[in-house]
């Protein structure tokens, strides 16, 4: 209990003399973290690594200095997880572990159980070392309470800017020492812009959260080989209210951004689901273009969700009909394979889920195709947005059967006995049975909505939909209070620190609870941007 | 072995591969041996399709499910081989013994000797048969195998799950002996 209580106390009482101290050892500082992260296991510099090469993957094209940007980002969000919250995680994790596991586990409020009351009790300590304002915020969150009346930073709030505003400082002089100077000083002429920016214009605030809160994580996990891929989007396109429609009739001829997620979890090689990962987003985006054109001609008379189910559906096939080597042809690709036959993209025992959500202001759409999956965290409520693949489903084993195939319990429910899914992009040799056609649902946004979590089922086969969203929250929550979410509105463009730190949690926990599979994880943060609206 | 007399055929189906190309598909169940067979026609040279299907050490040739192989020991009756699987399968490694390797008369029998699969006590022969067909050269291959049939499923389940493999295998060295006869490429027979 005091144990627990000290550990939790550490980061809080770091002041500005900390960080001098900080500033003035950032030789040895750097060394010991080297230290540190040689003397890892081999399964954690596999849990780390990933996820940056994950955020770096997703900024291919992106200009330098926001390269930079979301290096030192991604960086400050690993190092400060290792420095200051290490022993914190392993505490979290044995709490979540014996807390999630026990059947009997309730909310933390009841309070049931000792696990959940050591957890209670850490909430408390935390909660104990936050002064009053940010006690009123996290009250508001938990309770889903919209605040009544709009908050003033206080002084402390201001003060807390400026200890964040010097950390980002020290990283980037860190990072800068393995880098080429010139991106550096551009960086640091530009960062006190923003702070003005973020202190003397609230209008421009607002501008600069456009983008999604988002984080991600992707690891090996126990399996020998990576089949696993992420793809994020954000600002992908533009849709226009014909695709969105809305009880607003004059927001008609407005368009809102969209944005786009994706986890694709590959099977009998990486072919299929790295395919997926470079083509289907701009596949959907020619579907979409597709779908405008026809609903103009249709004079409207075509329902906005059949639409969107027609957009999915369209995609999906093309990429299947492309693994499969049917239109476009890809030699390029496999030159190097000599497992790929020329003119196919994969394998005809490669194949992949797609589990896909777009983000807009008013809806989520989602749509599926295999076994992994998309929830939303509604207020207390974890609602799964898509409904898994598998052949015992008991639509999909009459789909299966009527097309003369069979389901054979080996290892589980499996088509013919060889797969686990019902469907997917690509499997060739088990066609007609396995069909790429994914379900679509969509869902209108609401004011509680808390995240959004899209997973392979290395995740799900360990963790229910209730436990993955209230970990994030809690993850979320937990960042928002040590880091404070002030300092991230300027930097919405990379991952979201606490969407980010979320994700890489609930990898690092399905590893605890025995996941055997590559894990896939993306954690939307869907309530940010109302805090932020709050301030001014 | 060879050519099995008696075969009752149940089922036919003919696959067209590219021009002038093509295999018949054939699962039928011997009445006398109680055997499992599958068999397909190549429109190839024997020569290239046993040049592949002998290769003990390296099944991921033509196999789409190895990922990978490691011999136990030296090439020969007797040895041993590690497969790995690839993912999405209910296996991820099975050990395997060579038990007849006749260059001759182009025969390969293998014999499962452990994995985490659950087929136990699984013996296969594989023969591959020059014919002409059309006054064409071609290739018949055959597998034929005997397998336990695990707790919970039946031989019926179990025979379904095996040939889907074995179908799956031989549809692969159709491709793969394509591309050699199109590249004009044959591997060496004797080592």
């Amino acid at each position: 209990m005091e144990e627990i209580s000290s550990s939790v106390a550490v980061p809080f009482t770091l002041g500005v003399g900390n960080l001098i101290q900080k500033e003035s050892a950032v030789t040895t500082h750097m060394e010991i973290t080297g230290l540190k992260l040689m003397a890892n296991t081999a399964a954690a510099a596999l849990m780390l690594n990933p996820a940056v090469e994950c955020l770096k993957e997703n900024q291919v094209g992106a200009a330098l200095v926001s390269e930079m940007v979301i290096e030192c980002e991604s960086n400050w969000v690993l190092n400060e997880g290792l420095n200051q919250a290490r022993k914190e995680d392993e505490l979290m994790l044995a709490v979540d572990f014996q807390c999630l596991h026990s059947s009997s586990s309730q909310s933390v409020a009841n309070g049931k159980s000792d696990p959940c009351r050591e957890e209670a009790a850490l909430w408390k300590s935390s909660f104990s070392e936050i002064d009053s304002p940010i006690i009123i915020k996290v009250d508001d969150d938990v309770d889903g309470k919209s605040g009544i009346s709009k908050l003033c930073p206080s002084t402390k709030l201001v003060e807390d800017t400026v200890c964040f505003a010097m950390d980002i400082t020290n990283e980037d002089q860190s990072g800068s020492d393995e880098s080429d100077p010139r991106p550096s000083a551009v960086l640091l002429d530009q960062l006190p812009g923003e702070n003005k920016t973020w202190r003397t214009s609230n209008p421009n605030a607002l501008k600069l959260n456009s983008g999604p809160l988002w984080g991600c994580s992707s690891i090996c996990g126990m399996r020998q080989e990576m089949e696993d891929a992420i793809s994020v989007r954000p600002q992908l396109f533009q849709v226009s209210s014909q695709m969105l429609i809305n009880d607003h009739v004059n927001e008609n001829g407005k368009q809102s951004l969209a944005h786009f997620f994706a986890v694709y979890d590959g099977h009998g090689g990486l072919q299929v689901a790295n395919y997926c990962q470079e083509r289907l987003h701009s596949t959907l985006i020619e579907e979409i273009e597709t779908a405008q054109s026809s609903s103009a001609e249709t004079n409207g008379r075509d329902d906005w969700q059949d639409q969107w189910k027609k957009a999915f559906i369209n995609c999906f096939q093309k990429m299947d009909d492309e693994v499969g080597g049917i239109g476009a042809s890809n030699k390029g690709n496999n030159s190097g394979g000599s497992e790929s036959n020329i003119e196919t993209v994969a394998p005809e025992t490669a194949g992949s889920t797609a589990a896909v959500a777009i983000l807009s202001q008013t809806h989520i759409i989602v749509a599926n195709c295999g076994d992994s999956r998309t929830v939303l965290y509604r207020g207390k409520e974890a609602m799964p947005l898509s409904s898994d693949h598998k052949p015992n489903r008991e639509d999909e084993r009459a789909r299966i059967e009527a097309a003369g195939g069979r389901v054979i319990h080996w290892k589980g429910y499996r088509v013919l006995g060889v797969l686990a899914m019902s469907r997917s992009i690509g499997d060739r040799y088990l066609k007609p049975w396995i069909i790429p056609e994914p379900e679509v649902n969509i869902v209108r946004r609401e004011k509680n909505d808390q995240c959004l979590i899209l997973a392979s089922d290395g995740l799900w086969d360990v963790m229910t939909n209730e436990e993955a969203c209230e970990v994030a929250k809690k993850r979320i929550l937990l960042w928002h209070k040590k880091y404070g979410d002030n300092g991230t509105t300027g930097r919405s463009e990379g991952a979201d620190p606490a969407a980010q730190s979320a994700a890489e949690y609930l990898t690092k926990l399905a590893i605890h609870r025995g996941s055997q599979d590559n894990i896939s994880v993306i954690v939307i943060d869907l309530k940010a941007q109302r805090k932020i609206k709050r301030k001014p | 072995m060879g050519i099995t007399i008696g075969i009752q055929c149940l089922e036919i189906e003919e696959i067209s591969i590219c021009d002038g190309m093509f295999c018949y598909l054939v699962d039928f169940v011997d009445v006398k041996e109680k055997m499992n067979y599958c068999l397909m026609w190549f429109g190839y040279f024997p020569s290239q399709v046993w040049s592949l299907v002998r290769r003990f050490d390296q099944p991921q040739k033509y196999k789409p499910f190895v990922s990978r192989c490691i011999m136990q020991g030296d090439l020969g009756i007797g040895s041993v081989r590690e497969v790995n699987v690839k993912s999405g399968l209910p296996a991820t490694t099975s050990t395997e013994r060579l038990e007849q390797l006749d260059d001759e008369e182009h025969i390969l029998g293998i014999r499962i000797v452990g994995g985490d699969h659950r087929l136990r006590n699984y013996s296969s022969i594989i023969t591959v048969h020059p014919e002409v067909i059309d006054g064409r050269p071609s290739t018949m291959v055959i597998e034929s195998f005997v397998v336990d049939v695990p707790d919970g499923n039946t031989r019926d389940e179990t025979c379904y799950f095996v040939e889907a493999l074995i179908r799956c295998n031989l549809s692969s060295l159709a491709d793969v002996s394509e591309r050699m006869a199109v590249q004009g490429r044959t591997d060496p027979i004797n080592h």
